[in-house]
């Protein structure tokens, strides 16, 4: 690939009779003849092209992946502060319900085991929207009345307010706080008791009986039932954990 | 042993002397079972209820005829039994030939209710009649961000793992398109 010349271009002399004036050796690259190169480059771009391109659409898929896991939390933190601040102020002014821009918002809930700073902001409905901003009341009944308040909420994105939902058990508290009076329901199924498909809809109902004789509100707890209900698993499913409890306490709220 | 003889001529007179049921002696045929569907189309809020109805049978040709379409408040476990006594909020008959049919139904409010179809075969000394029942709720999620298949539970969770085995495949290969693309140069060279 190399050949030897002179410094001037000239070819060496093929017997060197005088070693001590040897001449400088200097090395050249020879080209490739252009029909070799030509035939090589043009596979090896395509191949090459073609993974950036694969890597590039890898990586936005990837990207809009982590946007779900934690994009949506840090977008949905602002959401929900947002919210809260709006219904805080909305009680000062005397309304129980206060119109934001992500839905109707009633409630905050509090749930002790999720830690004491857990406050999030209960919205009327289950739409996308709503779920981004809190939790979803999706029933028309009222905190503390007689029926079942059923509340959804994401366990994953989205704020995910509802990501420890498998670890509650009998015993533990759901508080809802309104304008009015704050609910203090205690649970009686735990996060892992009961796991239906999304097309259960029984739990929804006023008074829930599982069609399976299975996991259902006690007999005895009253007719002011809460129901708690998010997805059983990280990514998407079919199913839904549910929990049930029943109101023990109400207190208005002072001033 | 004579006793034991006895006993046989006489299970075999008995067998001889009770007159049998014939399996083929007059020609009867049975008729086909038919299975009737009906499923939930749309069952929003504010919008008419759309169902769907079909029927099937095991056999050549489907089971033509009229289907009865009822819906009822009430469709919870609890209250299913008496939805199908109550007086239905909609119903309807059409007739099925071979192709499932749509029916849409009034705007109903939020809360649970039992959709239910009953086929009456055109030709019922081929066909069996058959009926359906499916429950449904109106406002159990929202339109388009609720259930992952129309009307139910609202989808609470995070994205399909297939996104993400879908984006890493795509990085990999794509690496490995790059590499092989390099390679090439280098031996090349």
């Amino acid at each position: 690939m190399t050949q030897t010349d002179t410094p001037d271009g000239r070819p060496a002399p093929e017997a060197p009779e005088q070693p001590e004036v040897a001449p400088r050796r200097v090395r050249r690259r020879r080209s490739r003849p252009e029909t070799s190169a030509r035939a090589v480059s043009t596979p090896r771009r395509i191949s090459f092209w073609l993974g950036c391109g694969l890597i590039a659409a890898g990586l936005a898929v990837l990207g809009w992946v982590a946007w779900q896991f934690w994009g949506t939390n840090w977008q949905s933190q602002q959401r929900q502060d947002d919210v809260r601040s709006a219904l805080e102020s909305g009680w000062g002014d005397g309304q129980d319900v206060v119109r934001t821009e992500f839905g109707n918002a009633t409630a905050i809930l509090h749930i002790p085991r999720f830690g004491k700073d857990f406050a999030v902001p209960v919205l009327e409905g289950a739409s996308d929207e709503v779920l981004a901003a809190g939790v979803g009341h999706m029933e028309d009944t009222p905190a503390g009345a007689a029926g079942n308040y059923v509340l959804a909420g994401h366990r994953v994105t989205h704020g995910e307010p509802f990501a420890e939902l498998p670890s509650l058990q009998p015993g533990d508290e759901v508080i809802v706080e309104t304008r009015e009076a704050s609910y203090t329901y205690v649970l009686d199924t735990g996060g892992e008791d009961l796991v239906i498909p999304f097309t259960e809809t029984w739990v929804l109902d006023e008074r829930p009986v599982n069609p399976d004789g299975g996991v259902q509100p006690p007999d005895d707890v009253g007719d002011q039932l809460i129901t708690l209900l998010t997805c059983s698993e990280i990514f998407h499913t079919d199913n839904r954990s549910v929990v049930f409890g029943h109101l023990v306490a109400s207190t208005p709220t002072s001033g | 042993m004579l006793r034991k003889l006895a006993a046989l001529i006489a299970l075999a007179a008995a067998a001889v002397a009770v007159p049998t049921t014939p399996a083929h002696a007059d020609g009867y045929t049975p008729k086909v079972p038919t299975v009737t569907h009906i499923e939930v189309i749309v069952a929003e809020p504010g919008e008419r209820i759309v169902l769907e109805v079909s029927a099937s049978a095991d056999y050549p040709t489907p089971p033509a005829g009229d289907i009865a379409v009822s819906v009822s408040a009430g469709g919870s476990t609890a209250t299913g039994a008496r939805a199908l006594v109550a007086k239905p909020v909609f119903s309807t008959t059409v007739h099925f030939v071979d192709k499932p049919i749509r029916v849409t139904g009034p705007r109903l409010p939020k809360g649970p209710y039992l959709a239910h179809a009953a086929l009456s075969p055109d030709n019922t000394a081929v066909f069996l009649p058959s009926a359906d029942t499916t429950r449904f709720r109106i406002g159990a999620s929202a339109p388009g961000g609720g259930g992952d298949k129309g009307s139910g539970l609202p989808n609470t969770g995070g994205p399909d793992l297939a996104w993400l085995l879908l984006g890493a495949g795509l990085v990999v290969a794509g690496a490995g398109g790059v590499s092989y693309g390099r390679r090439r140069a280098t031996a090349a060279a």
